[in-house]
C-alpha cells in the first residue's frame, strides 16, 4: 500500500512538472490566435480570439484555470478542429500502442539471437563480419530504411503497401521500418552483454566444470546479459509511445507523433498539451512495468527495498 | 521457467496485437476510386471558413464546395453557383444563381443558402475565421432578391467582389445551423462531386453525390496525406494512388519514368524576399533593393531549379493574373549594374542582408534560396537567413517585427487572380506595415473601388511599373505547381489550384 501512495505521488510530480514546464514553454512559443486569425488579420479580430480561448488573461491567471482543468483531465478543445483535446489524442492511441507492440516484438526476435550468436564468439570472422553490418545499419536514419523498404516491396516488386488504412498488410512495412532502426542498438548491447558474461567466474567456473557450450549460453550467459536487454527494451517502448515521428510521416501513419507535430505547427496548445500528458503517463506505466520486471528478473532486486 | 513465462506472456501481447491488426484492416479501394495523395489535409478539417484559400484546404474542398464564382488560370472569373453579376450601386452587387443545385444532403441551393452562409461570415464568429477576417473582411452582408437572386453587400465600394467571392465556399444552411460550425467539420456538406464519408487526420473518404450539378465520373475519391515529396512519388509508382499534387521538379524524370503524366501548372505567385524599409538599413535606398535584383539570375533558377517549368518573375504578379503588366521587363541579371547601384548607395566594399525564411512551400525553395545567397555573394553581399517555421513568421509579418532587413514572402494572387491581393501588401497599414510608398498607396486604393474595368486594369497594370521600379522585393521566380497523374487516369485538370474532381475517372 505504501509502495502504491510513492509511485502515486511520483506520478503526480512527474505529471505536474511536465505540464508546468509545457505551458511555460508553449506561452513562449509564439500567440495561437495570430495563426488562427491569420495572414494580415486585424488586431481587433486577433484579441478577439484571444478572448474566446483565454489568452488575453494574464499567465497566472491562465496557468490556474490550466491546473484545475487539467487536474479534472479537461485539456479544453483543439482550436483547430475543435474537438475535446484528449478523445482527440486517444483516438490515435491504439494504433500508436499496436504499431509499438509490433515494432518491439519484432525487435526482439530479430535483434536477441543476433546479438547472442555476436556475443558468444564475437572474434569469429563471420560474426566480425555481422558486427560491421550492424554497426554501419546503426548509423543509417528510420527515414532512410522506410524509404527503402517502399522502394522494394512496394516499387519494384508489388508486394506490400506503404500506405497506412489499406489493409492488412499496410502493417507490415512501418513495423519492419522500427523494427530495422531499433534493432542494431539492441543486437549490439546484447552481444556485448553475452561477451561481458564469458569473462566472469561464475561462466568459466561452469565451463572448467565441463557444461556444454548451450548449457552455458542458455543457462548461464543470457540470464544475466537479458537484465541489459530488458533495460534497453523499455527505453525502446517508450521512445515509440511518444511517436515513431519519421514512421509516421513516410507511411501517414496516424499515430501520437503525427498528431503532436501537426499540432505544434498550428500551435494547438491544448492537443500539445494532451498529447505530452498521454506519452508522460504511458512512459510511466512502462517503467512501473519494467521496474517489476527486473525485480522478476534479477533475485537482487527482489531482496532489497526498491 | 520465469524467463519462459515472460517471454510467452510477451509472444502473446504481441500477437493477440498483430490480430488486433488484422481485424481493423479496412478493405481496399474499389476499381473506380480515385486517390490522391497530397502534402496535408486542412487541419480544421471540413469547415471551408477556418482555412485559408490556397494549400493544403483547396485540394479537399474542391471536391466537396462551390463558391459562387471562379478565377480561370487567365484571371477571368467565371461562373461556379452563381451565373450573372453586376453592380446595382457602389457598394452592393447583385448575383444571379443557378437554379439546379442541390447540396449533398437534399437541401436546395438558392438564395437562402448563400445569405445564411454570408450571415455566418459576418457574425462574431464568422470575423474569427481566417476567410471572414482577412480574405472579405469588406463584407457587410447579403439579402435576398428573389429565389435565385441575391444582392451581396460591402463596406466600400469593390470592384472585384466576384473574384473575391471564390475563396467563399457555401455550405448547406440546414446542416451548419443544425450540427454548428464544430460538428459540421466532420460531416461537412456541400454542393461539390462527393459527399464525405469519413474525415481523420491521415484520410478523407468520400463517395460520388450523383445529384451535383457536377456530377463526379468516379464513385469514391480518397485523399491521403503524405507529407514526404518522395513518399508520395513512391505510393504513385507502386499504384497505390493515381495521383499526386506537389511533387518536386526533380522528380520529373523517376515520374515519368513510371509512365505517370507530369502536369505542370503555373501557380499565381510569384517567390520573392521582401524588404522590410520600414526598418531601415542599407534596403531604405531603392538603389540597393534594385542591385539585389540585379545581382540575381533568375532565369538560371527558374531552368536549374524549376526544371523549365518555372519563369524569372519580372514583377510581383505572374502572367495568369489580372494586372500583369507584360511591359515591364522587370530586372535582368546584371552583376556589374549590380555592383555599380551597390557603390553608389555607398556598399562598394559590400554589406549584409540579414533575412527569415520558411522553406517547404514552394518547389524547391530551399534551394532557391541557397542559389540567391550564391549569387548574392558574387556582387558582395552576403546574405544571412535564418529558417523558421510560419508560426514564427506570422506573428513577425503581421507586426512587422522583424529584426533583419528581408524576409521570405509570396505575392499571392490566388485565389481570385488579381494583382490586387498582393498589391494590398505593400501599402501603409496602420499596423505592421513594411514598407510605404504614398503614390503607390492612393493607386492601389484606386484600384480597389474604380468599378470601370478597362480603367481599373490600367491603374493595375501602372502600379506594376512603379512597384517593380521601387522594387520593395527581390523578386525571384515566377511558382509552379506540379501534379503527377497516373497511367490510365483521365480527365484530370486544375487551374488556379482548383482541381476539377468531377472529370477525372480511372480507365
Amino acid at each position: 500500500m505504501k509502495a502504491v501512495g510513492s509511485r502515486l505521488l511520483q506520478l503526480i510530480v512527474l505529471l505536474g512538472t511536465i505540464s508546468t514546464t509545457l505551458f511555460l514553454l508553449l506561452r513562449l512559443s509564439g500567440d495561437p490566435a495570430i495563426l488562427l486569425a491569420g495572414e494580415g488579420a486585424s488586431p481587433e479580430t486577433i484579441d478577439a480570439i484571444r478572448a474566446d480561448y483565454g489568452f488575453d488573461k494574464s499567465l497566472l491567471q491562465q496557468y490556474l484555470m490550466f491546473i484545475w482543468d487539467i487536474a479534472r483531465l479537461d485539456f479544453g478543445r483543439s482550436l483547430v478542429n475543435s474537438q475535446p483535446a484528449l478523445g482527440f489524442v486517444l483516438q490515435y492511441l491504439p494504433s500508436t500502442l499496436h504499431l509499438t507492440f509490433l515494432a518491439v516484438f519484432f525487435n526482439s526476435i530479430i535483434a536477441i539471437p543476433a546479438g547472442v550468436w555476436l556475443g558468444a564468439k564475437p572474434t569469429q570472422r563471420r560474426r566480425k563480419v555481422l558486427s560491421t553490418i550492424v554497426s554501419v545499419a546503426q548509423g543509417t536514419p528510420a527515414y532512410v530504411i522506410g524509404l527503402l523498404l517502399i522502394q522494394i516491396f512496394s516499387v519494384w516488386l508489388g508486394w506490400l503497401p506503404s500506405i497506412a488504412g489499406t489493409g492488412t498488410w499496410a502493417w507490415v512495412l512501418p513495423t519492419a521500418t522500427l523494427s530495422f532502426a531499433l534493432a542494431p542498438n539492441l543486437i549490439r548491447v546484447v552481444a556485448a552483454s553475452v561477451e561481458d558474461t564469458t569473462r566472469q567466474d561464475y561462466y568459466r567456473t561452469a565451463k572448467a566444470n565441463g557444461a556444454a557450450p548451450n548449457v552455458l549460453l542458455i543457462k548461464h550467459s543470457l540470464p544475466n546479459a537479458l537484465l541489459s536487454t530488458t533495460s534497453l527494451l523499455g527505453a525502446q517502448f517508450a521512445f515509440l509511445l511518444s511517436g515513431a515521428l519519421i514512421t509516421e510521416y513516410i507511411f501517414a501513419w496516424p499515430g501520437l507523433g503525427l498528431i503532436l507535430v501537426q499540432s505544434i505547427t498550428n500551435l494547438d496548445f491544448p492537443t500539445i498539451q494532451a498529447t505530452v500528458f498521454v506519452v508522460a503517463y504511458l512512459v510511466f506505466i512502462v517503467n512501473l512495468i519494467m521496474d517489476q520486471v527486473f525485480r522478476l528478473a534479477d533475485p537482487r532486486l527482489r531482496r532489497s527495498q526498491l | 521457467m520465469r524467463h519462459k513465462k515472460i517471454l510467452s506472456a510477451t509472444l502473446s501481447i504481441a500477437l493477440s496485437a498483430l490480430m488486433i491488426g488484422v481485424s481493423q484492416a479496412p478493405v481496399s479501394a474499389a476499381t473506380s476510386t480515385i486517390t490522391i495523395a497530397v502534402p496535408g489535409l486542412p487541419p480544421s478539417q471540413g469547415n471551408p471558413f477556418k482555412e485559408g484559400p490556397g494549400t493544403p484546404g483547396i485540394h479537399t474542398y474542391a471536391a466537396i464546395f462551390d463558391a459562387l464564382t471562379r478565377v480561370d488560370d487567365k484571371g477571368i472569373v467565371r461562373a461556379r453557383l452563381a451565373t450573372y453579376w453586376k453592380t446595382i450601386n457602389s457598394t452592393t452587387w447583385r448575383f444571379t444563381l443557378r437554379e439546379d443545385v442541390k447540396f449533398s444532403n437534399g437541401e436546395a441551393f438558392n438564395a437562402d443558402a448563400v445569405n445564411d452562409t454570408i450571415d455566418f461570415l459576418v457574425s462574431a464568429d464568422g470575423r474569427k475565421t481566417t476567410i471572414g477576417s482577412t480574405e472579405l473582411p469588406e463584407l457587410t452582408g447579403a439579402k435576398k432578391v428573389s429565389e435565385f437572386v441575391v444582392d451581396i453587400t460591402t463596406k466600400t465600394p469593390d470592384a472585384i467582389l466576384p473574384a473575391k467571392l471564390a475563396a467563399l465556399y457555401i455550405v448547406a444552411p440546414k446542416a451548419w445551423k443544425a450540427a454548428g460550425q464544430d460538428v459540421f467539420a466532420k460531416a461537412p456538406i456541400g454542393t461539390g462531386p462527393y459527399k464525405v464519408d469519413s474525415i481523420t487526420t491521415t484520410r478523407i473518404e468520400m463517395s460520388a453525390f450523383t445529384g451535383s450539378w457536377r456530377e463526379p465520373k468516379a464513385d469514391k475519391l480518397v485523399i491521403i496525406p503524405l507529407a514526404d515529396a518522395a513518399s508520395r512519388l513512391q505510393a504513385l509508382q507502386s499504384g497505390q494512388v493515381n495521383m499526386v499534387a506537389g511533387i518536386n521538379p526533380d522528380q520529373i524524370a523517376a515520374a515519368k519514368k513510371s509512365k505517370a503524366t507530369v502536369i505542370s501548372i503555373p501557380a499565381p505567385q510569384v517567390m520573392s524576399l521582401a524588404y522590410n524599409v520600414v526598418g531601415g538599413g542599407a534596403v531604405k535606398d531603392v538603389r540597393v533593393r534594385q542591385a539585389l535584383n540585379y545581382a540575381v539570375d533568375k532565369e538560371a533558377i527558374a531552368n536549374g531549379l524549376l526544371a523549365g517549368k518555372g519563369k524569372a518573375a519580372t514583377q510581383g504578379v505572374t502572367p495568369s493574373v489580372l494586372g500583369y503588366n507584360k511591359a515591364v521587363q522587370g530586372y535582368p541579371y546584371d552583376p556589374a549594374k549590380a555592383k555599380e547601384l551597390l557603390a553608389a548607395a555607398g556598399y562598394e566594399k559590400g554589406l549584409t542582408i540579414n533575412a527569415d525564411i520558411t522553406v517547404g512551400s514552394f518547389p524547391s525553395d530551399n534551394l532557391i534560396y541557397q542559389s540567391v545567397k550564391s549569387d548574392l555573394a558574387k556582387v558582395g553581399v552576403t546574405l544571412n537567413y535564418t529558417t523558421i517555421t510560419f508560426a514564427q513568421w506570422l506573428p513577425q509579418y503581421n507586426a512587422n517585427s522583424w529584426k533583419g532587413e528581408a524576409f521570405g514572402l509570396s505575392w499571392n494572387s490566388a485565389p481570385r487572380g488579381d494583382a490586387s491581393r498582393p498589391y494590398a501588401i505593400f501599402v501603409c497599414k496602420p499596423v505592421g506595415a513594411f514598407y510605404c510608398n504614398a503614390e503607390e498607396d492612393a493607386l492601389v486604393k484606386k484600384s480597389n473601388t474604380e468599378l470601370n474595368a478597362a480603367k481599373r486594369l490600367a491603374i493595375l497594370k501602372e502600379i506594376a511599373v512603379k512597384v517593380t521600379a521601387s522594387a520593395p522585393a527581390l523578386y525571384i521566380v515566377e511558382q509552379i505547381d506540379l501534379y503527377a497523374v497516373g497511367k490510365g487516369v483521365k480527365g484530370f485538370s486544375a487551374a488556379n489550384r482548383l482541381i476539377a474532381y468531377e472529370n477525372i475517372y480511372v480507365r
